[in-house]
């Protein structure tokens, strides 16, 4: 029988060298970015507020990497150090990052950081039933709040007020230049929001039949839409069979042309409700499921929600 | 909703065969699967899948052909299983213990690497049968051929060398070929089940209808069909329950299989007792 | 002149580092009856094992009906009773009638399987799983299994230990019958030397080495082994028996 015996002095001698090569990498990171700002976002609507806002006296990054499920994220030990060393960070709230807290908790004792609920003072829709089922006789008890809140273009901009305020609080040199900012940015989102309103009049159909997680009742709310989801808002669990059997009863009875489906999820159902019904698959954003390809594309919020409209207005078939 | 609204759908029909071939794949390797104690080589295979799906994603290969590129290191990972088992110095389940948890923690790790759990390698966990398209089923259909002439080609010797190894090899049976070939068809049968129809399935769909075949203590090739009947059953009525109780379908399919086990072993129970 | 069935050359077997066999050669004639004895542990299954292929030796060339082991095909010819199945669990879902049915290849005569069942006298017990039945029936379905496909070499391991005294007579005729009216070559194992007395004409005792190979009145007129068992046990295994063989 040979079993060879490393000492084991020689083992521990091994680990001490290997930690103290790791912990040497911290101490290199001396930046002339560090003057700046550091923002850490969680989604991606955020991220492009605050550079928007922030400009070049801001660094911002993302908290999750693109192609993240942001509903179900998992923190990294390395999420928790960066976001200590940051001045902001910005989420949107408790509902829509439940493990926003963690951080919050961890880093209560870092004076220099400001936690910002970018979500705060705006008004969550709950999820409801979709209005035309007959077959929910009992709603379900635990509505869940809809924390979608930035595809409402109002809500956009309060939350751009918020970021704001929270730049100039931890930077009061810079306000000016923030304020000129979120103004010339609210003004945009001010003209995409009434850019939405003309082009979704007088559509064939008003219904946004959607084969992805729930995410555009604020948007359907703005616009007058009615809205149909087969997942729920964290698209953690498989759609009720039922619910599949309604969408496509749904799509029948409007002769819908066209559905939506949305990037990150398994585009598997939106493709059996397609064969089922002979109806054509449409992309929409919901402005935090972004894919690899689409950051390489450097696009920005406008962009996706100039591509949503124009999903929208084929879909719905509007003048 | 009418049983026959369900039917009319044409994703439900597919669901259907889709599901009865899977059904009858796992119900006919899981006999010589379970008998020769790895039942759990299902649960193991699907982790190991994991693993190598996220080892694929990260390599950049494109969504289509990801279930194509994993196959490899799945089929590697089971033939490591089988040398393991066969050195004797590892039990099977042991063997499948390892590279299990081996496939996850690599899956875990690679894609926090890539950068977050993507949904390409979320969906190969969590398969669903209702979205089952029209390659899936070609795929089943071609695997359940395999195995089907696999067994009816070799079924005195698979017989045999599930019996009794040293036996069958006594009789100049080429026991390693035989066991190769049977590893390397559950890994298939494993990656295709996943895809299609979730990792739970995986490993029920193996395990549980032969274990109430096997409750009716019948002849070797009565239990083989046995099997079969209960797990394509438990997949024709899981379906269809699942859109009439509004449940997830694999789900239902799984516990009807759990149902079907304990009303066997009530009745056998309760049989004597009554004569 | 009669045919070599099985010959071996400098047969060696290692079991985890360890010499269970050493530089075995000897060989089995057509129509022999051999009866392999030696102590618990002394490598006598170990021996057929590797004569049968479900081992591989460390060195050494086995010859079966004069072919190489590695090139042998005619596996029908072989009829092999082991002493105990691996781990047979009592609801094995195997019949008798299919275990029987697998000593004969892929085309089963339903007749011939009649037939063993009932010379075997478990007819009644075909439907019945293996495990199921008392290890005497147990074993007279896995002879049964071994005789189906009507084998010109019969080899059983320890066959008769914790059978009842019917069965065992039964076994041991039924060997004799074969070896004497068809010239079925038998190889016996058995630690119980007696039984040999009564049965083999050949003896091959064995303790990792061979330390006996020859006919039986060679052994029993061996001053080496006189020396080597003692004469009192020498005595015992030459003299207990009424010898009923030729």
């Amino acid at each position: 029988m040979q079993t060879s015996k490393v000492p084991l002095k020689y083992f521990i001698f091994l680990l001490i060298l290997l930690s103290f090569i790791f912990s040497c990498r911290d101490s290199r990171e001396a930046n002339p970015e560090d003057k700046k700002l550091q923002v850490i976002a969680t989604i991606f609507p955020l991220y492009d507020l605050a550079r928007q806002i922030g400009g070049d006296k801001v660094k911002v990054s993302m908290l999750l990497p693109p192609a993240t499920d942001a509903h179900n994220y998992e923190l990294k030990p390395d999420d928790i150090i960066r976001i200590s060393k940051a001045d902001l960070f910005l989420y949107i709230n408790m509902e829509m990052e439940h493990w926003a807290y963690k951080i919050i908790q961890t880093t209560s004792s870092n004076p220099r950081l400001l936690p910002v609920e970018t979500g705060n003072g705006i008004t969550m829709l709950t999820v409801s039933e979709n209005d035309e089922d007959e077959d929910h006789h009992d709603h379900h008890s635990a509505s869940r709040f809809d924390p979608h809140i930035w595809l409402d273009f109002t809500n956009t901009q309060k939350m751009a007020d918020t970021i704001t305020a929270a730049m100039i609080k931890v930077d009061s040199r810079h306000s000016d230049y923030y304020l000129k900012n979120a103004a010339e940015y609210k003004n945009k989102l001010a003209d995409l929001d009434n850019k939405y309103r003309m082009e979704l009049t007088g559509c064939k159909s008003r219904t946004i039949l959607h084969a992805g997680h729930w995410a555009f009742a604020y948007l359907a709310n703005r616009y007058g839409l009615k809205y149909y989801s087969v997942y729920n808002v964290s698209a953690d669990s498989e759609p009720e069979p039922q619910k599949i059997v309604a969408l496509i009863s749904q799509i029948r009875k409007t002769k819908a042309a066209n559905i939506y489906y949305e990037d990150l999820i398994n585009p598997r159902l939106a493709e059996t409700i397609a064969k089922e019904t002979g109806a054509g698959l449409l992309k929409l954003n919901n402005g935090h499921a972004i894919s690899k390809e689409e950051m390489s594309r450097s696009v920005s919020f406008l962009s996706l929600m100039e591509e949503n409209l124009v999903s929208l207005k084929k879909g719905l078939q509007c003048r | 909703m009418s049983l026959i609204e369900v039917l009319s759908f044409t994703f439900v029909q597919r669901a259907l065969l889709a599901g009865i071939l899977i059904a009858a794949i796992a119900a006919i390797l899981g006999i010589f699967l379970v008998l020769r104690r790895l039942s759990l080589i299902g649960d193991g295979l699907a982790h190991i899948t994991f693993g190598s799906v996220a080892v694929v994603l990260l390599a950049g290969i494109s969504p289509f052909y990801v279930t194509i590129s994993a196959l490899p290191l799945v089929m590697l990972a089971s033939l490591a299983i089988f040398k393991l088992t066969s050195s004797k110095k590892i039990h099977g389940d042991a063997a499948i213990g390892i590279l299990s948890s081996a496939g996850i923690a690599a899956g875990i790790v690679l894609a926090s690497l890539s950068g977050g759990y993507n949904v390409d390698l979320f969906s190969y966990l969590f398969g669903n049968i209702l979205t089952v398209n029209q390659t899936e089923i070609m795929l089943s259909l071609i695997i359940f051929a395999a195995v089907l002439c696999y067994v009816l080609f070799f079924y005195h010797d698979l017989f045999a060398v599930t019996f009794d190894e040293e036996l069958a090899r006594s009789m100049g049976i080429k026991t390693k070929k035989l066991n190769i070939l049977l590893f390397l068809l559950t890994a298939i049968a494993a990656v295709l089940t996943m895809k299609i129809a979730g990792i739970m399935m995986v490993s029920a769909m193996l395990i549980l209808p032969p274990l109430t075949a096997l409750q009716l203590s019948i002849s070797f090739r009565k239990t083989i069909i046995a099997s079969v009947i209960f797990s394509t059953l438990s997949v024709i009525f899981g379906i269809i329950a699942s859109f009439l109780l509004n449940l997830p379908a694999g789900g239902t399919i799984v516990i009807l299989n759990i149902l079907f086990l304990l009303i066997i072993f009530g009745v056998k129970k309760i049989l004597p007792a009554l004569r | 002149m009669p045919v070599n069935i099985i010959r071996t050359e400098n047969l060696t077997f290692c079991y985890n580092g360890i010499e269970v066999l050493q530089d075995i050669s000897f060989n089995v004639r057509q129509g022999d009856y051999l009866g392999v004895a030696g102590p618990n542990g002394s490598g006598k299954s170990t021996l057929i094992k590797n004569i049968l292929g479900i081992l591989e030796p460390r060195q050494g060339n086995i010859y079966l009906f004069g072919q190489p082991l590695s090139a042998f095909r005619q596996w029908s010819k072989i009829g092999y009773l082991p002493q105990r199945l691996a781990s047979l669990h009592s609801h094995f879902p195997g019949t008798v009638r299919e275990i029987v049915q697998l000593g004969v290849d892929r085309k089963g005569d339903s007749r011939e399987i009649k037939r063993m069942l009932q010379l075997m006298d478990i007819e009644h017990l075909s439907s019945r799983l293996i495990g199921e039945l008392s290890y005497g029936e147990q074993q007279r379905a896995m002879l049964a299994r071994a005789l189906a496909s009507k084998p010109e070499l019969l080899i059983f391991d320890e066959p008769t230990t914790a059978l009842d005294p019917q069965t065992r007579e039964n076994f041991y005729s039924i060997a004799q019958e074969l070896n004497r009216q068809q010239g079925t070559t038998v190889i016996l194992i058995t630690h119980d030397t007696g039984v040999i007395g009564n049965y083999a004409r050949y003896l091959l005792y064995l303790d990792k080495k061979i330390v006996f190979s020859g006919t039986f009145e060679n052994f029993c007129s061996s001053p080496e082994m006189a020396g080597f068992f003692g004469p009192v046990s020498q005595h015992i295994i030459c003299h207990q028996h009424d010898r009923r063989n030729i």
